[in-house]
C-alpha cells in the first residue's frame, strides 16, 4: 500500500465513520412491529406451556392415590353406657332396650350406670343433634330415684370449633348418632357411620345419566390465511396482497350449552365468535404528491375552471393498518365425554354457521393501490358461511357441579371470505385454546 | 445534508444517558427502544448504505440489524463503545445479507492503471451523502472489500474470512477499489473545474 492508498483510506474513513444519513421512515414500525410479534410469540409460548404444566400438574395430582382419612375415634360412652346397663342374661326383653333408650336418650343416667364425663366430638362433622333413633315401644319405667346433677365437663363441639350451647341432654345425645338400637334384640347395637363422599368429588352421573351443562369460555388464536389466485394474470397481485399483509392476533368467546346423554355422548351448540387481526403495510419509496389549486375565472365573459399545480412532494408514502375481522356462529357439534375422578376429557366435531360477519382495514387493490374496506365499502361476503369445528377438551372438577376446562379448537371455513369472481381468494382457518368454566345444571 | 437524528441527539441525551437507555429497552421499555433508535439510526443507515446495492436494501438491512440490536442487548457488556458494538451488528447483518444474494465480483482492468495521486479537497469538496453515494457505485466486491478493510479497518485475512473469499483476492480487489475511486474522484474534481 503506497502512501497515496493510506491518505484517500484515511480522509474517506474520517468521513465516512462519522457519517450520518436520515433513515426511511417506513424502518421504525417496521422494527416495532417485529419486536411486538417476537414479544407476542414469546408470550404465546409461555400461555401455552404454562397451561400444560398445569394440565399434566393437575392430572397427575388427579392420578395419585388418596391417603385413606383416619377413622374417627367414636365417642366411647356410648359403648360404656350400654355396658354399663343392667345386665341381663340371655334374651333381653323390649324393656330392656327401651330403658338401654332412654339411658342414651335422657341426660339422667340410667339407674345403677356410671357416668363419666362425655368426651369431646373428634368428627366435627357428626351431627350435634341425631336424627332419632328407631325406639322400640317402651315399657313403662319404675319412678327413677333422686341422683345428683352430674356436671359435664367436656362439651361437644359445633363446626367452627366454638362450644355449642349445651342442650339438655346434647352432650350425650350426639353420641347416640353413632347408634343404630338393634332391630333383633341379641345384636350388638353398634354401627360405623358411613364415610362421606369427597364434596370435591366428581358430579354423580351414574344417577343422572342425561344432564345439561352450560359453558363459558374464551382464550387467544392464530389466524391462518390461504390466498388463492384461480387467475395466473393475477397471481402477482396475490404475491403483492401476500407481502403487504401479514396474520397478527386472534382469540374466540363463547357461550355454550350441552346435553350428556347416557353419561358419555355430548350434543353441544351454542353462540361463538371470533375474531382476528392482519397488519397491513404498505411503502411506496417514489410517492409524489400533487398539491392541485382549482379556481373559477371569468376571461372574456366566460366562467372557466382553471387548474393550477401549485406544489410536487416527493417522498416516501407509508401506511400501516390494522385489519380486522370479527365472525359470531352457531356451532352444532357431537362428541363423547370420558371421565376419571375428578377430571376427563371430551372430544367433539361439528360444523358452524355464520350469522354475522364485520370487517374492517386496508389492502392493495389489484391496480396496486392501498384501498380501504369497511361495511360502506364492502370487499368480503356479507356472510362467512359454514365452518368445520373440532375441539378436545380437559376438564377439572373444582366442585360436583362446576368444572374448569381447556380446550385446543380448530375451525376451518369451507368458503373463502371473497366474494365471487374475486381475482384474489381468501380463505381462513383458526386454531387456539379456549380457557372456560362449565356449569352442570341439575 | 447531515441527519435530524444527529439534531436529536443533544436532546435526547440531555433526558436520558446512553446507559439509561439501554437498560431501560433491556427491561421492555417502549419509548427508549424508540428514543436509542432515534440516536442511532441515522449513523447506522450511513453504515448500511455503504455496504448494501441499493437504499432499499439498506432499509432492510438497518430494520434487520436493530431487531437483533434490541434482541441481543443482554449481550451488549457495557465495556467498549455502544456505538461500535451496533456498528458490528450492523456490518455483521450487512454481510449476510450480501451472502444471501451474492454474486460474482466483477473483474476489469483496474489491476495496470498507474495510481494516481488523490487531491484531499476532492475528499472534502464532497457533502457526507455524495460520498456514501459514491461508495454505493463502487462494484459489489470493490465495495465489499473496501468497507471492512479501508473503512472498518479489518485485516485481510479477516475481510476474506467475513466473505468467504481468498485473501489475495480482498487485497486485488482492494486496490482496484482505491483505484476505482480515485478516477472517480479526480473526474469530479475535473467537472468542478470546468
Amino acid at each position: 500500500m503506497n502512501e497515496g492508498s493510506d491518505r484517500l483510506d484515511e480522509l474517506l474513513r474520517r468521513r465516512l465513520q462519522a457519517a450520518a444519513a436520515p433513515p426511511p421512515a417506513h424502518v421504525w414500525p417496521a422494527v416495532e412491529d417485529t419486536l411486538r410479534k417476537r414479544k407476542r410469540r414469546f408470550l404465546l409460548w409461555m400461555f401455552a406451556a404454562g397451561t400444560l404444566s398445569a394440565a399434566a400438574i393437575l392430572y397427575l395430582s388427579a392420578l395419585r392415590p388418596k391417603a385413606v382419612a383416619p377413622q374417627p375415634e367414636y365417642p366411647a360412652p356410648k359403648q360404656e353406657q350400654i355396658a354399663a346397663a343392667p345386665p341381663s342374661v340371655g334374651r333381653r326383653s323390649p324393656a330392656d332396650f327401651a330403658s338401654e333408650n332412654r339411658a342414651v336418650a335422657s341426660p339422667q343416667p340410667a339407674l345403677g350406670a356410671e357416668i363419666r364425663p362425655a368426651r369431646p366430638l373428634p368428627d366435627a362433622d357428626a351431627p350435634l343433634i341425631a336424627p332419632a333413633p328407631e325406639i322400640l315401644p317402651a315399657a313403662p319405667l319404675p319412678p327413677a330415684p333422686e341422683i345428683p346433677a352430674v356436671e359435664i365437663t367436656a362439651a361437644p363441639r359445633n363446626r367452627s370449633g366454638s362450644a355449642a350451647p349445651l342442650l339438655p341432654g346434647s352432650a350425650i345425645q350426639a353420641p347416640a348418632a353413632a347408634f343404630r338400637l338393634p332391630a333383633s334384640p341379641g345384636q350388638i347395637p353398634f354401627t360405623l357411620p358411613r364415610k362421606r363422599k369427597d364434596p370435591g368429588s366428581c358430579y354423580d352421573f351414574t344417577g343422572r345419566p342425561n344432564v345439561w351443562f352450560a359453558d363459558v369460555y374464551a382464550g387467544p388464536g392464530l389466524p391462518s390465511r390461504r390466498l388463492t389466485s384461480p387467475d395466473p394474470e393475477f397471481q402477482d397481485y396475490s404475491r403483492l396482497r401476500r407481502e403487504t399483509e401479514s396474520p397478527s392476533t386472534a382469540f374466540s368467546a363463547g357461550l355454550r350449552g350441552s346435553m350428556l346423554l347416557n353419561r358419555h355422548y355430548l350434543v353441544r351448540a351454542g353462540l361463538h365468535y371470533d375474531q382476528f387481526t392482519e397488519v397491513f403495510e404498505y411503502a411506496d419509496p417514489n410517492y409524489i404528491e400533487y398539491t392541485v389549486k382549482v379556481r373559477n375565472e371569468l376571461v372574456g365573459g366566460v366562467w372557466q375552471t382553471i387548474t393550477d399545480t401549485i406544489g410536487v412532494d416527493y417522498g416516501e408514502h407509508y401506511q400501516k393498518t390494522y385489519n380486522r375481522y370479527g365472525m359470531l356462529d352457531i356451532p352444532i357439534m357431537l362428541g363423547g365425554e370420558w371421565r376419571s375422578g375428578r377430571t376427563g376429557f371430551s372430544v367433539q366435531a361439528g360444523a358452524s354457521v355464520n350469522i354475522f360477519f364485520w370487517n374492517r382495514g386496508a389492502m392493495l387493490s389489484p391496480q396496486g393501490v392501498p384501498t380501504d374496506f369497511d361495511r360502506d365499502n364492502p370487499a368480503f361476503r356479507a356472510r362467512t358461511g359454514a365452518s368445520l369445528m373440532g375441539s378436545v377438551q380437559w376438564f377439572w372438577h373444582l366442585r360436583p357441579q362446576w368444572r374448569v376446562f381447556v380446550e385446543p379448537y380448530f375451525r376451518r371455513m369451507l368458503q373463502p371470505i371473497s366474494p365471487d369472481g374475486s381475482p384474489v381468494l381468501q380463505q381462513y382457518s383458526l386454531h387456539g385454546v379456549q380457557l372456560g368454566i362449565t356449569k352442570i345444571l341439575d | 445534508m447531515l441527519c435530524t437524528a444527529q439534531q436529536n441527539t443533544n436532546w435526547l441525551l440531555s433526558i436520558l444517558s446512553e446507559t439509561e437507555l439501554i437498560k431501560g429497552c433491556l427491561r421492555g421499555k417502549a419509548h427508549c427502544q424508540r428514543q436509542l433508535y432515534e440516536l442511532f439510526a441515522g449513523k447506522m443507515y450511513a453504515v448500511c448504505l455503504r455496504y448494501a446495492r441499493n437504499p432499499s436494501d439498506a432499509a432492510d438491512i438497518l430494520q434487520e440489524g436493530f431487531v437483533k440490536v434490541f434482541t441481543k442487548l443482554n449481550q451488549f457488556q457495557f465495556q467498549g463503545s455502544f456505538e461500535g458494538w451496533m456498528r458490528k451488528i450492523m456490518v455483521h447483518t450487512a454481510l449476510r445479507a450480501y451472502q444471501r444474494q451474492r454474486f460474482e465480483f466483477e473483474t476489469s482492468g483496474y489491476e495496470h492503471l498507474p495510481e494516481s495521486p488523490v487531491d484531499p479537497d476532492a475528499v472534502s469538496a464532497l457533502s457526507e451523502m455524495e460520498l456514501l453515494a459514491l461508495i454505493g457505485r463502487l462494484p459489489e466486491g470493490y465495495r465489499m472489500v473496501f468497507n471492512l478493510v479501508a473503512i472498518e479497518g479489518f485485516s485481510h485475512a479477516e475481510a476474506a474470512a467475513m466473505l468467504g473469499i481468498q485473501e489475495s483476492t480482498s487485497r486485488s480487489q482492494l486496490t482496484k477499489a482505491r483505484k476505482w475511486l480515485s478516477e472517480q474522484l479526480e473526474q469530479m474534481q475535473k467537472a468542478d473545474a470546468r
